[in-house]
């Protein structure tokens, strides 16, 4: 019992080293981000993203602040995932099919169904 | 232990916070379009998608909510109308609902919860509803396994041989609830025993547990309660899913699902399939007989939905089914090997094919008008050998239902009529006795709703239904609900249950043992009351957490029962018609509480008190736990990345059988020990793929002996039916999880 007890806070220190090596680095990327859910499906999206530790969207100004490793990924990356969810990221334009799947209120106004009511079916 | 509890009773306190001061509102209207005019719908239910928080329209239609941060999305939902998912912009304060006539045949559906459960705050019957998310907390394997979390239902292996698993609800064996899979009754008869194993984990999108009475539209047959689960939507289930399970005891398992909507939705499919098997052959107590069978089993199911907006609704499917069991004394030994050499052997094999339908109609222009039929038929057949007993069974059966639902003047006076036909036909032989018959139950019943607000509802069933061999009898049955306080909700139920007995099929654990049957009577229909209150309060803690409360009591009275009578001589079952007292009283309390963001916890205690009279004298019914306690915990991180489940049972000692010389050898008194059981799982979410892994039954508690007089299992004294706790000690487990949506 004590054993696996030193073990463990072994195992627990040696992660708290390793993970102190690579550097991190905040990015702010323009989105084209519409709505709240906008704000949480771009950052689920990149929360299950190789490298990435933090991401928020900012609805005012539509940008989103990444913090990521940059042993791990690097902003192009970022950029193409947060095209894969079906939003524009600074000059790479949205994947079109991820785009399309969007909600109503996630899409940008000219190509909104429901313009007014909001009406999800 | 005690450590712990205070600890969590600190944070619970610290997490306790005065109310928020400015809370944002959503104020609405609720209409239909008649001809152009918007006409509001009263009573209609809105509420913020995945939580509790909602409200009821008033006489105008209008509404007002508070807004939940993060949350944007309403939904509102009215009886014979479409649901309708509403995704308001941020600061948007003003919102006009138009609800589309429609059949709703299945009751308001509320799903992917943050909760593994919950209790329904609409439903006049309460109703625990074990989601997916509660699902997934226990990552194998079958219905058997849904409830290892939940206070409400107890499940334990029927018989140290076979793997059959038993529920229990309310102290009393689990053929005294119902079971259904999407309210068509589903283990009636032959499945009894095996029957929740025939259920696979990920096939399921909920469970519904109600306690005490049901409605009468779902028969006459549940008198502790109510258990239903619903299967996966081929129009919004994944359009792939794949699940692998292994475990270190030599359990391996797939489930894989695929689904199709055809043209313009209205059309659409799903194939379910389920393999699984227990490959390795484990005895860990050393008694030379299989912890648990050799098995295979193949489950395969297609279903399918048919919509036609505003005027029908169809689902129907077929399931395939075939289970194999080899167990006994099969250590180093083929099935044929061993039962030429004169091995006590188990084998079964089981086959089942089901097929339904449940169709919807409404009436447009008739308000709040439908017309619902319900199909199913069945085919069971199961050959099997227990030691010197073989036991061979096939069943034919019929079920149909239909009601009819409108309303009186308005949607405060809702009447439910119908007619229902049960059709059973038996060809049942154990060792060249036959049990064969059919039963051939057809009736008619009546439910009158009250709700002429959001907080009371009362509900008045009545049916007769008239029995091939037992005659007519009458089944009454009420309800009410009343919101005490905006958070306090009180119900209660009273009614009666009947049932026709399949004594071998619900009890194979006798089977596997050298008892002899002993039938004194002929059996005549079990028949017993019910009457329960219960009262649910819940607290918020914050804007996003809450806490909730539950209290209740349930009594359960015989008139009629076949009793199992085991107390009498350790070489007999004898089997015959209550005379005298036959009751269960359970008290049950619940706290249930989101204490900080991502960590749920659920803390109950559950308080049994079973009787009954056996050989003229009114006795604690043996292998009931009289005291149950469950804490469960579980820790999300944000959008679920990481998540951690720790669930503590604690199973209070339970009576063993009266003259059993064998139970005195092996070192037991009165009452088996009490005992805990601890589960925990971690699951880790990817972009593409889910992992898991756990740990079922960490301390590795297990009931010691529980094949009594396994040297000579062909001798008087053979029990292996004597079961209290665990059979399977401590197991890891590990597994995957893949979907394209």
């Amino acid at each position: 019992m004590k054993n696996t007890l030193i073990l463990f806070m072994m195992l627990a220190f040696s992660v708290s080293l390793y993970a102190q090596q690579p550097k991190t680095q905040v990015i702010n990327i323009k989105v084209s981000s519409q709505c709240e859910d906008c704000k949480e499906t771009i950052e689920r999206a990149l929360a299950f993203e190789r490298g990435i530790t933090k991401s928020t969207v900012d609805l005012e100004t539509n940008t989103v602040e990444v913090t990521y490793k940059t042993g791990k990924t690097n902003p192009d990356k970022i950029r193409k995932a947060i095209s894969a969810a079906g939003y524009d990221a600074d000059e790479v334009k949205a994947d079109p099919k991820a785009y399309k799947a969007l909600k109503d209120c996630c899409k940008k106004p000219e190509d909104r169904e429901f313009d007014h009511s909001g009406h999800d079916h | 232990m005690k450590l712990s509890l205070s600890l969590m009773s600190l944070m619970l306190i610290l997490t306790i916070v005065p109310p928020v001061f400015s809370q944002e509102k959503v104020s609405g209207r609720i209409v239909e379009n008649v001809k152009n005019d918007k006409i509001p719908l009263p009573y209609a239910n809105v509420y913020w998608q995945g939580t509790t928080t909602g409200s009821v329209s008033d006489e105008n239609g209008q509404f007002k909510l508070n807004r939940i941060p993060g949350n944007n999305t309403l939904i509102a939902s009215y009886v014979g109308y479409i649901n309708d998912t509403i995704i308001l912009k941020s600061g948007q304060k003003k919102v006009e609902v138009v609800l589309q006539p429609g059949s709703e045949l299945a009751e308001v559906e509320i799903k992917q919860r943050m909760a593994g459960t919950f209790i329904s705050s609409i439903k006049p019957i309460k109703t625990e509803v074990i989601t997916t998310a509660g699902l997934t907390k226990l990552a194998c394997c079958n219905l058997s396994e849904s409830f290892e979390n939940n206070a409400t239902v107890d499940v334990g292996f029927s018989d140290a041989v076979t793997g059959a698993k038993q529920i229990q609800m309310l102290g009393l064996a689990g053929v005294y609830s119902q079971l259904m899979v999407e309210n068509i009754p589903f283990t009636r008869g032959l499945g009894a025993a095996f029957g929740l194993t025939y259920i696979p984990g990920t096939w399921m999108e909920s469970i519904q547990v109600s306690k005490g009475s049901s409605s009468v539209i779902n028969g006459f047959e549940s008198m502790t309660g109510q258990i239903n689960a619903e299967f996966r939507k081929p129009f919004d289930m994944d359009r792939f899913y794949l699940n692998l399970y292994g475990n270190n005891e030599g359990r391996l398992e797939l489930n894989s699902h695929a689904s199709h909507v055809f043209a313009e939705d209205k059309l659409s499919t799903a194939v379910l399939a389920h393999v699984s098997g227990q490959f390795k052959r484990i005895d860990m107590n050393d008694d030379g007989f299989l912890d648990q069978p050799l098995s295979r089993q193949l489950n395969l199911s297609n279903r399918w939905s048919y919509e036609k907006h505003g005027v029908t609704e169809s689902k129907f499917g077929i399931n395939f089914l075939y289970d194999e069991r080899n167990g006994g004394q099969l250590m180093n030994l083929q099935t044929k090997e061993a039962i030429e050499q004169g091995k006590y052997v188990i084998d079964l094999v089981t086959k089942r094919v089901q097929i339904y339908d449940k169709t919807g109609f409404v009436f447009p222009g008739l308000e709040n008008t439908s017309l619902g039929l319900i199909f199913s038929g069945l085919y069971h057949d199961q050959q099997s050998v227990f030691g010197p007993r073989d036991y061979n069974a096939t069943q034919l059966g019929f079920y149909g239902n239909a009601i009819f639902q409108s309303q009186i003047v308005n949607p405060a006076h809702v009447y439910n009529a119908g007619v229902s036909w049960m059709y059973d036909d038996y060809d049942e032989v154990i060792s060249d006795t036959s049990f064969s018959r059919v039963e051939s139950v057809p009736g008619v019943f009546a439910q009158y709703t009250y709700s002429p607000n959001e907080k009371l509802s009362l509900i008045a069933g009545f049916r007769a239904d008239h029995h091939n061999k037992y005659g007519t009898f009458y089944t009454p049955r009420f309800h009410f609900k009343v919101n005490i306080f905006e958070h306090t909700v009180l119900r209660g139920s009273a009614g009666k249950g009947y049932r026709s007995a399949s004594v071998l099929a619900e009890n194979t654990g006798m089977l596997v043992s050298a008892r002899q049957l002993v039938f004194r009577d002929d059996f005549t229909m079990e028949e017993a009351w019910n009457y329960g209150v219960n009262l649910t309060q819940t607290i918020a803690l914050t804007e996003e957490r809450n806490l909730t409360l539950s209290a209740d009591y349930y009594r359960t009275d015989f008139i009629n029962q076949v009793i199992l009578d085991i107390d009498q001589s350790f070489d007999r079952i004898e089997i015959y018609n209550l005379n005298g007292e036959s009751y269960s009283n359970s008290f049950q309390i619940n706290a249930e509480a989101g204490v900080f963001e991502g960590f749920d916890l659920t803390l109950a205690y559950r308080f049994n008190d079973v009787k009954a009279t056996t050989a003229g004298e009114l006795r604690e019914r043996p292998l009931v736990s009289r005291h149950k306690g469950l804490m469960s915990m579980s820790y999300a991180t944000r959008f679920e990345k990481w998540k951690f489940d720790l669930t503590v049972q604690y199973n209070g000692r339970t009576r063993l059988p009266l003259n059993m010389p064998a139970l005195t050898e092996v070192g037991y008194g009165d009452y088996s020990p009490d005992y805990y059981m601890v589960h925990s799982q971690i699951t880790r979410k990817f972009k593409k793929f889910d992992v898991y892994t756990g740990i079922e039954n960490l301390t590795n508690f297990v009931q010691h002996d529980p094949i009594l007089g396994y040297e000579q299992p062909f001798e008087p004294g053979f029990d292996a039916g004597v079961m209290w706790g665990p059979l399977l000690g401590r197991m890891v487990y590990a597994g995957l999880r893949y979907a394209i949506k």
